[in-house]
């Protein structure tokens, strides 16, 4: 799966998190290119952060997710989203697994 | 912006190498047929036979490389490569076929920028051509009238072709089944 939350942003600049949201939701890069209207191939150039989406894309992809958009692309690395909703970081847990 | 949708010519078009190849062998085809061509002008013996290379290398070039705006090594749409498709592959991958064809932002953004870079160096190609005009037609004047022609063919094979090789030749390797890479 290509995360694009941390490391390098890709050739975009912008980070994201549309695999972990889709793999979370187990929709494939063909069903998630078809709701769009996009080839698949496209869906793996956003994951990696290889391609700027345009805003009808980028609120396309808001409104098939169900988010903001800021919870999808960011330009600084992206968190969990967990953590984000609860406001806990799970670095600090020291891996226990437990608020 | 590669055409996989196709059984059996969408594994081998995924792969960049295998790109490659294809057009290594289609400028390795074009090369010298232009080089007959323009030879054949150059001697001034337009004969039946040049006629018909030059013919068909225009439907090579227009139904396989070059219709503008559609994906490199895909063949035009014609209704019985869809009813062929349609019969061997069930109606399914006929629309998948058609979802294919389309042209999405992503690969509209990078066709563009395809026939940007491809028009930018045939600029250069232009203007070194008009330099070698000047300079031929002050040492020997009976060049011009061959310059011509040979500019026109070589400028013809050239732009036809040349998007689609940049795009074949850059685009990374793709996954045919659409699943992850």
């Amino acid at each position: 799966m290509a995360d694009n939350t941390k490391g390098a942003p890709g050739e975009s600049g912008l980070y994201n998190r549309i695999a972990v949201l889709r793999a979370e939701r187990g929709v494939s890069r063909q069903d998630l290119a078809d709701a769009l209207g996009v080839n698949y191939q496209t869906i793996g150039f956003l994951e990696r952060g290889d391609y700027s989406p345009s805003l009808k894309l980028a609120f396309g992809l808001s409104e098939y997710f169900g988010l903001p958009v800021e919870a999808i692309f960011s330009t600084r690395p992206l968190g969990p989203l967990s953590a984000q909703v609860y406001g806990v970081r799970t670095e600090n847990l020291g891996g226990k697994g437990h608020a | 912006m590669i055409p996989t949708s196709r059984a059996m010519a969408g594994p081998f078009v995924a792969k960049r190498r295998n790109r490659r190849w294809m057009v290594g062998i289609y400028w390795g085809m074009m090369v010298p047929l232009t080089a007959f061509v323009v030879g054949r002008v150059f001697a001034r013996q337009p004969s039946e036979w040049f006629m018909l290379i030059a013919a068909a290398v225009m439907v090579l070039n227009l139904f396989t490389l070059s219709r503008l705006g559609t994906k490199p090594f895909f063949p035009a749409p014609m209704l019985i490569d869809r009813e062929m498709v349609a019969f061997w592959n069930g109606k399914e991958d006929l629309a998948r076929l058609d979802a294919d064809l389309r042209l999405d932002e992503r690969e509209t953004q990078l066709r563009d920028r395809a026939h940007f870079r491809a028009y930018g160096i045939l600029v250069w190609f232009a203007l070194g051509w008009f330099g070698m005009l000047c300079v031929s037609r002050m040492l020997e004047p009976a060049w011009s009238a061959w310059t011509g022609p040979v500019f026109l063919s070589v400028l013809i094979a050239v732009l036809l072709g040349l998007p689609q090789t940049l795009l074949a030749w850059n685009e990374p390797d793709v996954n045919p089944t659409g699943e992850e890479e």
